[in-house]
């Protein structure tokens, strides 16, 4: 309100800031700490579910492990344990009953024992027994290495699954002698159970490996028993057995070829059948490698590791009935934690969607309060809205001479332009028959005076008076490009800068009728139709107003019927200086007179230039004097006195009021302003005058005996000496508000301001402009 | 014209803590609109700067309370109450002057303290002020070497000085060694057109009855609380 304030004390408190932080950071913050609370425990959920799976997985393959080298042993078992029994039961049996005995237990090992390929037997002397099944894979096939007409040969004598010979066959054994063997030699030099390397057997093509243990009969010579083992058979177990859903399970020897395992049929192909070749490809076996690599480093037991990007467990473990062979198992960690993280997974989908619900929940809260605050607002801004039009109809209601014609009711442009916040607000009156508008009374807000009396003519601006003619509020943006405003916004807006334009009609009564009979105008209003209401109210006060107002005479007819009543008015006297008094008119009275018009001009001295001498003056003097004459008899003044720098013109000293004087000193005082101006132009000075004008009661005289001087004083007299002196420039024409009053719908005028005068009060002061 | 949607000063059942402020502690009721001028007549001018004081919102109440341009003096924090008062134009009885500076930074105080008005304009302003008040410049003479009569002028030119919003005002005029009416009724003329309301202190009828016309309402402050006067 106050310029330049260092601490404005109406600030806004940062309330609105800390109710958006409160409805909107709050409910946002909230729901991302329930998303840190639900992830927080998803998280440890899925941290403690996949620790518990692990730890169970981890009992569930040594469980299998377990049972893996519990089948192995089995497994192999039916070898060692075959060959142990082979070793007491052969070597024990008399020697005519060993061939016999060799070939019953290995019959009866072949039936029951799947695994079991065939059984061996060599000795000392190059003798060699061998049972094995038939090809046909019902029947036996015992094999004798015979001597046949000086040449080795193997003896084949097949039976049936009875146990009947079915046929005999020989086939030559190209020098084999089984002395010379691995399996043989092995057992001999170990002098115990021992393995040989898995190799191809002949007949079946299959990888097996030998076990064989050494003998003495009661014969004493050396025996070795031998047993083949069917890896392929270790392979079809290890593969049909389930450890999880992509776990795989392997053997390798202690040089670590592959003996059984899963995919055990690959690793044959790949390696030719060559066992040698059977060992661990990195490029498709790289976990078993890298359980292999740990086992050799570190030896037995779990290893957890990440390979390729995966968690695995590994497992190693010895088979104790076997030549150092080693089980390698590994699982891949996600067959056991899978449903782990499937359930986290799960859990975290779920708490999104809590989420997502809690987040639309906050979003709903969050508007509905914001909307709460603009509702509330809106609420306040309709309160204030009707406390202010309250107050300004209480402003107009408490106005004096509101619906009094004469008087003026400056409220209702005030708070017209108020209530709109508006620039510029007008009131424009309807005459002669809808021909002319005529301002009553217009406010600018921005320089705060008011101003009125100026008319506009309908044939000026046609457009605009049939808008008016309409009767219906309008509203127009920029007045200068809407072609019906247009005209209105070069005369009259164009001045104080304004843009945009609302019409909105007075209706009252005329001629008896209903009709338009004014029109209220808001220039630069923001929105002013959202204060109909208020409009339609001061439009009905004005109505009022205007019905009471007479429609203005003609102007024509005006100055013809004053200049009649001036023909009857008695010559102008003039007093002291100007020229000798007049004897007194006989119908002019001593005493009151009610409505005087009195005009002071005051000269003050000019500025002579090049040092010229103030009497060169006295001729313009003269001639100033001499115009004064003439316009105070063609105006017929009563009269006209100077005293010193001053002039004072006087009409209307009748008893009974006369409304033409005021006009007739109007008149003398613009003549004579436009005389004195082009005198003092043409001697090149400066316009050296100004003029004040009251109108009122007066009391005056004769005064004296020889001569006898007319004098005037009182309020009137004083005032307009006061408006002379005060006058805002030289040349100008000061008046008072009854001046104004009186001459508002025939002259132009512009308000000056209130003023406080000590002898007359608070009064507006007006300058005259010129005649409309 | 600045308008307030409300009243520009505003009492509601004011209640006065009496041991403070000796006021009577009974409800008072006042509002002055943009504009008025409202005369108080009080016997004892002591209680008129009492109620001036709580006007300000200098004095505590026990119920009720003091608006000023729509804002209640007790909701504001201390920045904004002291932000509020540089709007307000007081002459007052209470001895206000001090000796540690040339009277014109008494006047002028205010005006450099509250706002950003620059010294040049101040002073042009201050200058005008103390020509239509009688003085003949801005006197720059300690308060104490100055003829009363020029306190009192000073005291008014500090008052008008910076366009306030309300004047609250103990009567200069009387007992002034020198008739500075015409000047101050200028002065309160030009304040209430531009907006600001007057809340005159007065001790005697006579004093405001050149100005009566243009009262708005007449109160009386006695030990019975504020009463309403009607203007005769």
């Amino acid at each position: 309100m106050v310029a330049n304030e260092i601490v404005d004390p109406t600030e806004q408190k940062d309330v609105s800031l800390r109710q958006k932080f409160i409805q909107v950071v709050v409910p946002v913050a909230t729901v991302l700490l329930i998303l840190l609370a639900i992830g927080g425990i998803g998280w440890h959920n899925y941290r403690t579910t996949r620790a518990g799976v692990l730890k169970l997985t981890h009992e569930l393959l040594q469980s299998v492990q377990r049972y893996v080298v519990q089948d192995v042993t089995g497994y192999m078992g039916a070898a060692t344990l075959g060959g142990s029994f082979a070793q007491d039961f052969i070597s024990h049996a008399p020697v005519a009953v060993t061939r016999g005995a060799f070939y019953s237990y290995g019959a009866t090992m072949l039936r029951l024992v799947p695994q079991i390929q065939s059984y061996y037997m060599g000795d000392q002397n190059g003798g060699f027994l061998l049972v094995e099944r038939a090809p046909d894979g019902k029947g036996l096939e015992y094999t004798d290495l015979q001597i046949v007409g000086g040449k080795t040969v193997f003896h084949h004598d097949f039976y049936d699954e009875n146990g009947k010979k079915i046929r005999s066959d020989e086939n030559p054994s190209d020098n084999y002698d089984p002395r010379t063997r691995p399996w043989y030699q092995g057992a001999v030099e170990k002098k115990g159970f021992s393995w040989t390397p898995p190799t191809i057997y002949a007949s079946t093509k299959q990888l097996v490996v030998t076990g064989s243990v050494p003998l003495v009969g009661q014969d004493g010579v050396q025996r070795v028993f031998a047993i083949n083992v069917s890896l392929n058979e270790l392979s079809d177990f290890l593969d049909a057995l389930k450890i999880s859903q992509n776990g795989t399970a392997i053997i390798l020897d202690s040089n670590g070829r592959i003996i059984a395992g899963h995919g055990f049929q690959s690793v044959v192909e790949r390696s030719q059948g060559d066992p040698a070749k059977m060992t661990l490809d990195p490029a498709t076996q790289g976990t078993f490698k890298r359980v292999y690599d740990t086992y050799r480093v570190r030896g037995v037991g779990s290893h957890p590791f990440r390979y390729d990007g995966k968690n695995y467990i590994g497992m190693a473990q010895t088979l104790p009935a076997s030549d150092h062979w080693v089980l390698l198992i590994v699982a891949p960690e996600n067959d056991f934690a899978s449903f782990a993280r499937q359930s986290g997974r799960e859990s975290f989908q779920f708490s999104v969607i809590i989420i997502v619900l809690a987040s639309v929940l906050a979003a709903l809260l969050a508007r509905q309060g914001r909307r709460t605050e603009r509702v509330t607002k809106e609420l306040r801004h309709e309160k204030a809205l009707t406390n202010t039009q309250t107050a300004a109809l209480q402003q107009i209601a408490v106005t004096p001479d509101l619906l009094n014609v004469n008087g003026e009711a400056l409220a209702l442009t005030e708070e017209l332009a108020h209530i709109t916040r508006a620039r510029k607000a007008s009131l424009w009156r309807l005459l002669h028959d809808g021909m002319a508008l005529i301002c009553e009374d217009s406010f600018d807000a921005r320089q705060e005076t008011h101003s009125g009396g100026f008319d506009l003519s309908r044939k000026d601006m046609e457009d605009f008076f049939k808008l008016v003619d309409a009767g219906v509020p309008v509203t127009v943006p920029v007045a200068a490009h809407d072609e019906r405003t247009a005209p209105y916004e070069r005369v009259v807006m164009r001045d104080s800068g304004t843009s945009s334009l609302m019409l909105y009609p007075i209706r009252g009564a005329s001629g008896g009728h209903a009709d338009i009979v004014g029109v209220i105008t808001i220039e630069d209003a923001p929105d002013p139709l959202s204060v109909s209401y208020f409009l339609e109210i001061v439009a009905s006060i004005t109505a009022i107003r205007f019905a009471g107002m007479a429609e203005l005479p003609e102007p024509d007819k005006m100055s013809g019927s004053d200049a009649s009543a001036v023909q009857k008015l008695p010559p102008p006297r003039f007093d002291a200086a100007l020229m000798q008094a007049t004897t007194a008119s006989g119908e002019i009275g001593q005493g009151m007179f009610p409505s005087v018009a009195v005009m002071v001009v005051t000269f003050s001295d000019p500025v002579m230039e090049n040092g010229d001498d103030t009497s060169s003056l006295l001729p313009l003097i003269d001639r100033i004097a001499s115009e004064v004459q003439e316009i105070a008899k063609r105006y017929s003044l009563f009269s006209v006195k100077v005293a010193g720098h001053r002039l004072i013109c006087v009409a209307g000293c009748t008893k009974e009021p006369d409304p033409t004087a005021i006009w007739r000193v109007a008149e003398a005082a613009l003549v004579l302003r436009e005389a004195c101006m082009l005198l003092l132009s043409s001697a090149n000075i400066e316009p050296i005058f100004s003029i004040g004008m009251d109108y009122g009661p007066a009391m005056g005289g004769e005064l004296g005996t020889d001569p006898r001087l007319f004098n005037l004083w009182g309020e009137a007299v004083t005032l307009a000496e006061l408006m002379a002196q005060g006058a805002p420039d030289v040349g100008t024409i000061e008046v008072t508000e009854r001046v104004y009053q009186a001459l508002r719908e025939h002259y132009l005028f512009h308000s000056r301001g209130s003023f406080y005068a000590p002898s007359a009060g608070i009064g507006r002061v007006y300058v005259l402009a010129t005649r409309r | 014209m600045k308008h307030l949607t409300g009243p520009m000063l505003e009492l509601a059942d004011a209640t006065p803590v009496f041991d403070e402020s000796s006021l009577p502690p009974v409800p008072l009721s006042l509002r002055v609109m943009a504009g008025e001028c409202v005369v108080i007549e009080t016997r004892d001018m002591s209680r008129a700067t009492m109620f001036a004081d709580l006007c300000s919102g200098m004095v505590h109440l026990r119920h009720g309370n003091a608006r000023f341009m729509d804002m209640d003096w007790n909701d504001l924090d201390d920045r904004h109450r002291n932000a509020l008062r540089g709007r307000i134009g007081r002459i007052t009885r209470r001895p206000v002057w001090t000796d540690l500076f040339g009277t014109h930074v008494g006047i002028m105080f205010k005006e450099l303290h509250h706002t950003t008005v620059s010294v040049q304009d101040l002073t042009g302003e201050t200058a005008r002020l103390c020509t239509q008040f009688g003085l003949p410049g801005i006197p720059v003479e300690t308060p104490r070497r100055l003829s009363s009569a020029d306190l009192v002028r000073a005291s008014c030119v500090r008052a008008f000085l910076g366009q306030p919003q309300l004047l609250l005002i103990e009567d200069p005029l009387e007992g002034s060694p020198v008739d500075i009416s015409g000047a101050f009724f200028e002065c309160l003329t030009e304040a209430r057109d531009r907006g600001a309301s007057v809340v005159w202190f007065v001790r005697d009828t006579s004093v405001w009855q050149p100005y009566r016309k243009a009262v708005s309402a007449l109160w009386r402050l006695a030990d019975d609380g504020l009463l309403t006067v009607r203007i005769r």
